[in-house]
C-alpha cells in the first residue's frame, strides 16, 4: 500500500544530532590536544581515542564522538530518541575545555544539525511522502523536461544572524537508519522497515559570536526547540 | 540489509561523488568519522546542498562582522533554563537601574541617583543565585556584592557606577566568562576602590597568620 499522506510532526522522531562550533585556526592545537584529552577524560571516562593528527584528533565514547580540529570542533550522537537538553548538557565539559585550552575568543559559527525520521513500511511510501508535502512547489509544466513533484526538497532560511536549512530526503530501506522506527513497525522487531522521510534540519549561526556568549548546554536545548518549532510550523502548512 | 552507509544518501552515491568541490557547501554542519555504531554519517564532502550559502554571496560572517546578540543566540527562552533566564532578566533591569543612575548624575540628582543604585543593590542577592550558569559570573557578583557592602553605606562615586555599568553591561552580553576571565573584571573594580579587601578580611587574615605563627611556635 503506498501512501501520499504528508507525515505529521508527531510521527517523526529524533534520530542524530551533531553540534559544531568553527572558528580562526587555531595553532594552540599542536600543543594542547594531549591536554584536551587528558582533561575530556575526567569528564567522559568511556572515551577512547579513535583517529588522531596533528590538526584532527577524534574520540568516541557509548553513542557519541567528539572531534577537536584546527578550525573547528564538534561533537555528535547517536543516541536513539534522545533529549536534546541531555545532549546540551554532555557537550558542555567537551566544548568548554576545547575553547578554554585553545584559547578561542570568538566562534565565527556555530552550528546544530539534528535528523527527524520516519520509517515505512512499504518501499514507495517515503518518495510519496515528499512528495505529499505541501512545500512543493505548484506548477503545470514540467521542470528540466521531467514530469511530476520533486523527489528532494532543500530549502534554506537566513538572516543577517541566523540561518537554516532543511533537506527533505525518502531513504530506501537498503539502508541501516539507527532508528527507533525501523523496529517499531507493525510491533515486529525483525521485519525491517521499506523506506523513510528524513528531516534533516541544520540550524547555524553566521555572525561571530564570543565564547563568552555561548554555552553549548543553553544553546542547543534552545536551538532543537527552534527547529522542532520549525519543522512543525511548516507540516501544519 | 546491505552494510552499513557511510552517508544517508548511499543510494544515489553516484549524484554525490560526482559533487564537485567547487560546489561543496561551507555553511552546513558537517558529520566527520564515524562512531562505531555507524549508522548515519555526512561526510563534509557529501553535502546535500552542494550550493554556496547565501551569506557568502552577501559577504557575511567571519570575525570583522557584528557580533550576534543574545537574543538571536537563544531564541527560544522556554526551552533555556531557568538560572539562565532569570540571570538575563535580572542583569537587565541592573543595567537599566545603573544607566538610570547615570543619567541622574548628569541631571545633578543626587537623590535619584541612590534611589537607582538601591534597586540595583537589591539585584545582587537573586544575581548571586543564579551562580550555577558559570563561576566567573558568580565572581563577578559576588565581587561586587561584598565591595559595596565594604562600603558600609558610603555612597558610591561616579567613576565606581560608571564601571559597573559598563561590568554589568559585557556580563548581560556574555554571562558565560569562565573564572580567569572574571578577574579582568575583579581588578577593574580593584582600580576604582571595589575591591574585596577591608578590614574584616585583614584583620581575619592577620589573626589566621599570627595563630599559625603560635601553633608553629609550640
Amino acid at each position: 500500500m503506498s501512501t501520499s499522506e504528508s507525515p505529521s510532526h508527531k510521527d517523526l522522531s529524533l534520530g542524530y544530532a551533531t553540534c559544531e562550533v568553527r572558528y580562526d585556526p587555531a595553532y594552540l592545537i599542536f600543543d594542547r590536544t594531549g591536554a584536551i584529552c587528558l582533561e575530556s577524560r575526567e569528564h567522559y571516562p568511556d572515551l577512547k581515542i579513535t583517529a588522531a593528527s596533528p590538526t584532527s584528533t577524534s574520540f568516541s565514547g557509548k553513542g557519541y564522538t567528539f572531534t577537536v580540529e584546527q578550525a573547528c570542533s564538534r561533537a555528535m550522537l547517536n543516541i536513539k530518541r534522545h533529549d536534546p537538553k541531555e545532549f546540551g548538557e554532555m557537550t558542555s565539559h567537551f566544548f568548554e575545555i576545547v575553547l578554554r585550552l585553545l584559547d578561542v575568543r570568538v566562534l565565527t559559527r556555530i552550528g546544530l544539525r539534528q535528523g527527524y525520521f520516519k520509517a515505512f513500511s512499504e518501499h514507495d511510501d517515503g518518495g510519496s511522502a515528499v512528495k505529499a508535502l505541501t512545500l512543493q512547489h505548484v506548477s503545470s509544466d514540467n521542470y528540466f523536461g521531467l514530469p511530476g513533484e520533486s523527489q528532494e526538497l532543500i530549502m534554506r532560511w537566513e538572516s543577517s544572524e541566523v540561518g537554516a536549512m532543511l533537506h527533505v530526503v525518502p531513504v530506501p530501506g537498503t539502508l541501516a537508519l539507527a532508528i527507533p522506527d525501523v523496529l517499531k513497525i507493525e510491533g515486529d522487531a525483525e521485519k525491517k522497515y521499506k523506506s523513510a522521510i528524513v528531516f534533516d534540519v541544520d540550524y547555524y549561526t553566521l555572525a561571530p559570536t564570543y565564547r563568552t556568549q555561548w554555552s553549548s548546554q543553553e544553546w542547543i536545548a534552545q536551538s532543537s526547540h527552534v527547529i522542532k518549532k520549525g519543522i512543525r510550523s511548516l507540516l501544519q502548512q | 540489509m546491505t552494510t552499513l552507509p557511510t552517508r544517508l544518501m548511499d543510494s544515489k552515491l553516484t549524484r554525490s561523488e560526482t559533487t564537485p568541490a567547487e560546489l561543496v557547501d561551507s555553511n552546513t554542519t558537517s558529520f566527520a568519522s564515524p562512531p562505531e555504531t555507524k549508522p548515519i554519517m555526512f561526510s563534509r564532502e557529501a553535502t546535500f546542498t552542494g550550493s554556496t550559502s547565501l551569506a557568502e554571496f552577501k559577504g557575511q560572517g567571519g570575525t570583522g562582522a557584528k557580533p550576534i546578540s543574545i537574543d538571536v543566540l537563544y531564541q527560544a527562552r522556554e526551552a533555556g533554563s531557568r538560572n539562565f533566564n532569570r540571570a538575563i532578566e535580572l542583569l537587565g533591569l541592573a543595567s537599566e537601574s545603573l544607566s538610570e543612575a547615570r543619567d541622574a548624575i548628569g541631571d545633578n540628582d543626587r537623590v535619584a541617583c541612590a534611589s537607582e543604585l538601591m534597586r540595583f543593590e537589591q539585584l545582587l542577592q537573586p544575581l548571586f543565585e543564579c551562580r550555577e550558569i558559570g563561576d566567573g559570573f558568580a565572581n563577578v557578583i559576588n565581587t561586587i556584592h561584598i565591595a559595596i557592602a565594604n562600603r558600609n553605606g558610603e555612597p558610591l562615586t561616579d567613576v565606581q557606577i560608571n564601571t559597573l555599568w559598563r561590568i554589568v553591561r559585557t556580563l548581560l552580553n556574555g554571562p558565560f566568562l569562565n573564572f580567569s576571565e572574571s578577574l579582568v573584571f575583579v581588578r577593574d573594580l580593584s582600580k576604582v576602590g571595589l575591591g574585596l579587601n577591608n578590614s574584616f578580611f585583614q584583620e581575619w587574615a592577620s589573626e589566621s597568620s599570627t595563630v599559625g605563627t603560635e601553633q608553629s611556635v609550640r
